[in-house]
């Protein structure tokens, strides 16, 4: 535990102690910005019943951060240690592969967690702005901040996975967002197959992380979804300890 | 240097080829794992509804009749992504699915996916304005609910200055589970429509005066229309739902009215439509009755100086507060050469008295003729007619709790001093002429099996009213003050690391 702890600050120490996190922190942030303004300029003058989460979830620019944040996030937290060659110190150190995994996983997941904290100043915001008189229902935040960490936790592992692959940051970064966004487009089946019933039908309804994400924001947590990503972040990670253990015996 | 290069792997080739076939095998069982495990979560799952604006569960009524589906029921959704409903109509039709794997929901945005929409009209016989609307089918048999049907209204504001109308709450899971409990039950609602005095024919698909139109809705519903002949000794059938007489040319004899009346004081439901036209401007035997009722129905034409449009009809904006017209704000009913029907009831009448309510009327300009002139034009008589707001139609309730619904033995008739406006050509001139029909044929039908007493969602609504000024302000506080906050800690971090 003690070596994880000091392996967790010594990555999160590379996020916040460098330009580099706080760069990746404002661009997260001006595609949220610029989110909560479209759906400002788009509703202004309307009225309108669904929770504002809903709102800013229904303007792309929520699962353009996922995508885009997460991949630049992960992407040198193993490439970057074997192309500068720190990896074989980091893996001779008396620390287990294990520990090290995790430990980058969790600090990248850390730095996610913060970089989507102002949302619910935004969110409390343009509450404050639009809907005085009426009580802040914090509920779906709560649980949008629940999906926000599940989908985050399961882009984060695949980033880590993709990280742990290649000792070239690019390469990883690339190869991070493409099985990113292939997952994401799974949920466009949603619509086809989705629409008919079946076995094939059910299999990309569970899958579809538009339907997740559609019941996080209206305040609704589901188990089903919960298992989802906490078992293929599970996968993401198991996989990533056998190619960093792969270095020893390959 | 050759021996060198021999000692760079400790492992030999088998125990190479060995550690990865382990690793490939725990590979494969955490997979195996790991799909077991969203297997079972598929099964045994619990959701939880946070905050106000969730959608809470579904009620056990629902539920009980979603277990009884046991073949593939569709719903199809024909709905514009931009109507307010459709997020909440999709958020209640997932909980439908979540609870039941044989419910197929499809949606249909007709604006984009037109060959679609065209296929789903043709298939229901809908009119090009019939949009937005719900379909479920089960059985080779549909029932179709229209948006205006799934909203509550709190109308208050319409008296405001800004005349806003809120919508309140959405009834969507009333209307699907009666729905689809509808389509489970093999046997239909009956409406008997009554014959023998020239009424319109519910087969008839002549388009002035045809009643067609009317009987896709009525089928659209689930309703079985049967003609209905009093002029013998039968009576009015045990198993009519509701009675419709629209628009008799002829006398009905004093003895059907005495059955229609019986009918009527044994909770019957009535939807009477009477055209003077049709009638030849004299009374169609009815009048009576339906005094007794609490229903005054004129001898005169109604006209509004304000709404008369080409061909001598006019259009009826002036809506009252009651449940059939309350979604139709916004909407209009054409009708031609219409009978004024007042409500009579007077106040401090005793509770149990029948509650007349006009549904809509002309506008403060109306005013009604006693006589027309072969060329059609009105024909004032100071005596008899008057000048002011005329209503048109009128609800009757007996025996229901206000605010409550309707007792299974509540009498309920609606009466439009106007036939022809649910006509084949004129139901679609308007938007509110097939809605009105809808919407009464609905209220008539209310009884509490129909409900299964699922009460409606309350909506919670704000509005984004942000002048120019402040609007700007926000944006660029969101778009360039909060990302700069970072970017500044950032620099400071690098600037003192720096030195």
């Amino acid at each position: 535990m003690h070596n994880y702890l000091i392996l967790l600050r010594r990555e999160l120490g590379c996020y916040f102690l460098s330009l580099t996190g706080y760069v990746i922190i404002a661009g997260a942030l001006i595609l949220l910005g610029l989110g909560f303004a479209v759906m400002l300029l788009a509703y202004n003058g309307d009225t309108i019943d669904v929770p504002l989460t809903e709102l800013f979830y229904g303007t792309m620019f929520f699962w353009l951060i996922v995508l885009v944040a997460t991949p630049v996030i992960t992407m040198r937290l193993f490439a970057m240690e074997r192309a500068t060659g720190t990896f074989e110190t980091l893996m001779t150190a008396p620390v287990g592969d294990g520990q090290v995994v995790l430990a980058k996983f969790t600090a990248a997941f850390l730095f996610y967690l913060v970089m989507w904290l102002p949302l619910a100043s935004c969110l409390r915001l343009v509450h404050h702005y639009t809907a005085a008189g009426l009580e802040f229902d914090r509920w779906p935040v709560i649980s949008t901040y629940i999906g926000i960490l599940l989908i985050g936790s399961l882009y984060i592992a695949i980033g880590c996975l993709a990280s742990a692959l290649t000792r070239s940051q690019i390469i990883a970064a690339m190869t991070s967002f493409a099985m990113g966004v292939s997952l994401f487009l799974l949920s466009f089946l949603r619509f086809s197959v989705g629409q008919r019933s079946g076995f094939a039908a059910q299999v990309a309804t569970y899958t579809s992380m538009f339907d997740h994400m559609e019941d996080f924001v209206r305040g609704v947590v589901d188990t089903r979804h919960i298992v989802f990503y906490l078992t293929l972040t599970g996968i993401c990670l198991f996989l990533t300890l056998k190619v960093v253990e792969g270095r020893r015996w390959r | 240097m050759a021996a060198q290069n021999n000692v760079t792997s400790g492992f030999s080739t088998s125990s190479r080829a060995k550690i990865g076939l382990n690793v490939g095998i725990s590979i494969v069982a955490v997979l195996a794992l790991a799909a077991m495990i969203n297997y079972l979560a598929t099964r045994h799952y619990k959701r939880w509804y946070l905050g106000e604006q969730a959608l809470t569960g579904l009620s056990d009524a629902t539920k009980l009749v979603l277990a009884a589906v046991t073949n593939e029921v569709h719903v199809t959704v024909m709905f514009d992504r931009n109507n307010p409903l459709y997020g909440p109509v999709m958020g209640l039709l997932k909980e439908y699915r979540n609870q039941c794997a044989n419910l197929v929901v499809e949606h249909v945005d007709y604006k984009r996916d037109l060959a679609r929409a065209q296929t789903l009209m043709t298939r229901h016989q809908l009119a090009p304005t019939e949009t937005d609307l719900v379909i479920i089918e089960y059985g080779g048999r549909a029932r179709l609910i229209r948006d205006t049907e799934l909203s509550d209204y709190d109308l208050t504001g319409a008296l405001t200055p800004s005349r806003e109308i809120k919508r309140i709450a959405f009834k969507g899971e009333a209307l699907f589970t009666t729905a689809i409990g509808g389509l489970l039950d093999q046997r239909s609602q009956k409406l008997y429509y009554l014959q023998g005095h020239g009424e319109h024919d519910l087969a008839s698909t002549e388009t002035k005066f045809g009643y067609s139109r009317f009987a896709q809705l009525l089928a659209q519903k689930n309703i079985q229309a049967l003609p209905l002949w009093l002029s013998g000794t039968s009576d009015v059938p045990e198993d009519c739902q509701v009675l419709m007489i629209a628009g008799p040319k002829g006398r009905i004899s004093q003895d059907e009215v005495e059955r229609i009346g019986r009918y009527l004081n044994r909770g019957g439901r009535l939807l009477a439509l009477l055209s003077l036209i049709r009638s030849g401007q004299s009374d169609t035997g009815l009048e009576p009755l339906l005094a007794a009722w609490g229903v005054a129905v004129g001898r005169q034409f109604a006209f509004d100086k304000n709404n008369t449009v080409v061909g001598g009809g006019i259009i009826c904006t002036n809506f009252s507060m009651h449940p059939i017209v309350k979604p139709l704000r916004g909407e209009a009913i054409y009708v031609v050469l219409a009978r004024p029907v007042d409500p009579t009831t007077t106040p401090g009448q005793s509770a149990d008295a029948p509650r007349a309510e006009p549904l809509f009327a002309t506008s403060t300009e109306g005013f009604t003729a006693s006589e027309l002139s072969e060329s059609g034009v009105a024909r004032s008589n100071p005596v008899r007619d008057r000048h002011g707001t005329i209503p048109l139609a009128v609800a009757v309730d007996k025996g229901s709790i206000r605010g409550v619904g309707a007792d299974k033995s509540a009498t309920r008739i609606v009466v439009a001093g106007e036939s022809i406006f649910l006509a084949n050509e004129t139901i679609l001139k308007a938007s509110g002429n097939l809605g009105f029909a809808n919407l009464a044929i609905n209220w008539l039908l209310d009884r509490p099996t129909q409900l299964a007493g699922i009460p409606p969602r309350p909506l919670r609504e704000f509005s984004i009213t942000l002048p120019k000024t402040a609007l700007w302000r926000l944006t660029w506080m969101l778009v360039l003050v909060m990302p700069g906050v970072p970017l500044v800690i950032g620099l400071v971090v690098w600037f003192k690391r720096r030195r």
